[in-house]
C-alpha cells in the first residue's frame, strides 16, 4: 500500500532528530554538571572573647588588697591618718584611675563609710559590706531595686529551674561600674551575611532594584546611607 | 496491489519477512540507543558530586517519624547520628533526646529599654546550636528601629556603626515565637514540625522534605533553610546536641530557634540569654508563679509582635517606664536621674 510507504519514510528521519538530541542533551548535562555557586560568607569572624556567656564584668565582694613589696596594703593602713575630708569635692590625689561619673552623685563619702574604708556608708549611718551593694544602691533607685528584687531588671544566669541547678543573680557591680554606671557604647558584631538578607559574593553581588536581596545596598549607594534603610521582614 | 518500487525487488519491503539489518535502520537505533544511554548516564551524573557526607544510609531511609520512634529506634538513630558527626566533624558527640518536662511551658520576654543592639546573641546562638557559617545561618535577627515607630517594614538589619546603640534608634531582636497557633506547623505537608507540650515548636530534620512552605507561612521570618551544606569549623562544633535542637543539619531542611531545647529542658537558661551583657533578656516558665517571666508578665507593658495575626507567641516585649538611653544624655548634667 502506497500508505505504509509513506509512514515508513518518515519515522527513519524523527528517530534521527530524537537520537542527536538525547546526545545533545547529554553532552550538555556532563559538560555543565549540576553544582550551583553557593554564595559564601565573606563577613569578619566573631572571635571567642566577643561572646563569652555569664558574668559582664568582676565585681568587687570584699575590698581590694593591694600587694606592695610584698606587703599586703588594705583600703585602711593608709585612710586611717586622713579620717576627715576637707573638702568633699576636691580632686583626686590618689585613686586617679577611677572615673566618677555617676551623675549628681559625686562624692566619694555618699558611699564609702568615712571611719572605715573597707566598708560602704548607707544614709541611715549603718555600714554593708561591698557584697551588700544592692541595698546602696536601692536608696536611690528604688524603681530598678524593686524590679531587680522580682528578677525583672537585670541578669539571672545558670539555671531556670532552681530543682536543677542555682540560678545566679547577678548583683548591681556585676554588670554596671559603681563609679560610671551607664553602660558604655560597644561596637556591634558583624551584621548578617545571610542568604535571604544579602552581602555575599557570587551572584547576590548584582546590584539591582528586582533583587530584594539587594535593595538596601541599592539605597546606600544612592547616598541615603544606612539609617534610611528598610528591613526585609516582609520579604516572604 | 502495491506499486513496485523502482529497481527495487518487492520482497525487500516486506521488513517482517526481512531478517538483517539496512544501514539506514543501524543507523537510526545506534543513534538512540546510544542517546538514550547518555542521557540516563548524565541524569546521574549529580552522583559524582556526592561527598561522604551525602552517602545514602539504609537506616536513614527506613528511621520512623520522631513521634512514632520507641526507646529502641531511638537509640540506633543517636548512634547512627553520632557516627556520621564524628566522620564529619571529627568531634565524637553527645546526643540525647531531650523530652519535655511536666508542668513547664516556656516563655521568652525581652526588654527593648535595655537591649543595645551589639548583636552578640546572635553570634553566641550561631556557636551553641551548630549554625551554618557559610552560608551563613542565624536565628535571630537585630532589627535597629527609629525612635517612635513598632513599624518593622522600618527596621534595618544591616546597620554598622562604629559603636550601638544609637542615639535615635531603639533594637529589636526577632526569633521564633514559639507560637501558641503555630501557622508554620499547620503547612506542613509531612508533619515534620510540631508543637511539643512545653510550647516548643519543634523539626524532625530527618523528616522534612525542604518544601520550605513554613518558612513562606511564618510571619516573623524565623526560619531558616539549608540551600547549600552547612559548613562548620571542625573545632567550632558544639558537642553537646540532641535530636530535635542543635546537631547538624543536612542540605535541603529547615531549621530555626527551639529556645536552646538542650540546654533549657535540662533547666538551664538559652545561650542568648546568657551571654546578653545588658540583662534584657528574661526566659522562664510562665507556669511557675515565682518565675521572672510570670513577674515580667504581671507588672511590665508587654507586647507581642504582630498581635493581629493570631499567632498568639510565647515571645513577649516590653519595656521600662523610664527610657535609660535618653537619660545618659551628655548634655544632661545629672547622668543616670534616679531610676
Amino acid at each position: 500500500m502506497p500508505r505504509t510507504d509513506e509512514n515508513e519514510n518518515k519515522i527513519p528521519v524523527a528517530g534521527y532528530f530524537v537520537g542527536i538530541g538525547f546526545l545533545i542533551t547529554a553532552v550538555a548535562l556532563f559538560m555543565t554538571g549540576t553544582a550551583t555557586e553557593v554564595p559564601q560568607n565573606n563577613s569578619p569572624a566573631v572571635r571567642a572573647q566577643q561572646i563569652v556567656p555569664g558574668v559582664w564584668r568582676v565585681a568587687l565582694t570584699d575590698p581590694p588588697i593591694i600587694v606592695l613589696e610584698s606587703m599586703e596594703m588594705r583600703c585602711n593602713h593608709c585612710h586611717f591618718i586622713d579620717m576627715k575630708t576637707r573638702d568633699p569635692k576636691r580632686g583626686l590625689v590618689q585613686h586617679m584611675d577611677i572615673k566618677l561619673s555617676h551623675g549628681s552623685n559625686d562624692v566619694c563619702l555618699n558611699c564609702h563609710d568615712l571611719t572605715d574604708r573597707e566598708k560602704l556608708t548607707l544614709r541611715n549611718d549603718e555600714t554593708i559590706g561591698f557584697d551588700h551593694v544592692e541595698q546602696l544602691c536601692a536608696q536611690c533607685h528604688g524603681p530598678i531595686y524593686r524590679d531587680w528584687q522580682k528578677g525583672v531588671h537585670g541578669k539571672t544566669i545558670g539555671y531556670w529551674n532552681t530543682d536543677l541547678g542555682p540560678a545566679i543573680k547577678l548583683s548591681c557591680t556585676q554588670c554596671h561600674d559603681p563609679h560610671s554606671p551607664a553602660y558604655d557604647p560597644m561596637p556591634p558584631l558583624p551584621g548578617p551575611n545571610t542568604l535571604r538578607m544579602g552581602k555575599q559574593s557570587g551572584a547576590l553581588d548584582i546590584i539591582d532594584e528586582r533583587n530584594p536581596l539587594q535593595r538596601w545596598r541599592l539605597k546606600e549607594g544612592q547616598g541615603h546611607g544606612s539609617d534610611g534603610d528598610t528591613g526585609h521582614g516582609g520579604d516572604h | 496491489m502495491q506499486l513496485p518500487i523502482m529497481n527495487q525487488p518487492e520482497k525487500t519491503r516486506d521488513y517482517a519477512a526481512r531478517p538483517g539489518m539496512t544501514r539506514r535502520s543501524f543507523l537510526r537505533t545506534g543513534t538512540a540507543a546510544t542517546g538514550a544511554v547518555a542521557a540516563i548516564a548524565a541524569s546521574l551524573s549529580p552522583l559524582r558530586e556526592l561527598t561522604d557526607t551525602d552517602e545514602f544510609s539504609v537506616d536513614r531511609f527506613l528511621q520512623k517519624h520522631y513521634k512514632e520512634m520507641d526507646g529502641q529506634d531511638m537509640a540506633a538513630a543517636l548512634e547512627r547520628i553520632s557516627n556520621a558527626v564524628e566522620k564529619r566533624y571529627e568531634v565524637r558527640p553527645e546526643i540525647r533526646d531531650y523530652k519535655p518536662m511536666d508542668g513547664v511551658e516556656f516563655v521568652y520576654a525581652l526588654n527593648l529599654t535595655r537591649c543595645i543592639g551589639c548583636r552578640k546573641c546572635v553570634h553566641a546562638c550561631v556557636e551553641e546550636n551548630n549554625q551554618s557559617r557559610s552560608p551563613e545561618i542565624q536565628y535571630i535577627r537585630v532589627l535597629e528601629m527609629p525612635r517612635g515607630t513598632t513599624d518593622i517594614e522600618q527596621g534595618n538589619h544591616h546597620y554598622e556603626r562604629a559603636t550601638v546603640p544609637s542615639e535615635d534608634h531603639y533594637y529589636m531582636p526577632i526569633q521564633c515565637h514559639q507560637c501558641a497557633n503555630p501557622p508554620c506547623v499547620k503547612v506542613c505537608p509531612v508533619e515534620a514540625t510540631w508543637q511539643e507540650p512545653d510550647g516548643i515548636t519543634v523539626i524532625d530534620y530527618d523528616w522534612c522534605i525542604g518544601c520550605r512552605y513554613c518558612e513562606a507561612a511564618c510571619p516573623y521570618w524565623a526560619r531558616r533553610f539549608n540551600f547549600a551544606t552547612p559548613s562548620i569549623p571542625k573545632d567550632k562544633i558544639n558537642p553537646d546536641m540532641s535530636y530535635l535542637s542543635n546537631r547538624p543539619r543536612e542540605k535541603g531542611v529547615m531549621e530555626k530557634c527551639h529556645f536552646c531545647l538542650h540546654r533549657t529542658r535540662q533547666g538551664k537558661m538559652p545561650a542568648c540569654l546568657e551571654v546578653c551583657p545588658t540583662g534584657a533578656r528574661k526566659f522562664g516558665n510562665v507556669l511557675d508563679p515565682n518565675s521572672e517571666v510570670r513577674k515580667i508578665l504581671e507588672s511590665k507593658r508587654v507586647f507581642v509582635l504582630k498581635q493581629e495575626v493570631g499567632t498568639l507567641p510565647r515571645f513577649f516585649y516590653y519595656f521600662d517606664e523610664r527610657d535609660p538611653i535618653n537619660e545618659t544624655n551628655p548634655t544632661n548634667p545629672v547622668n543616670g536621674g534616679d531610676a
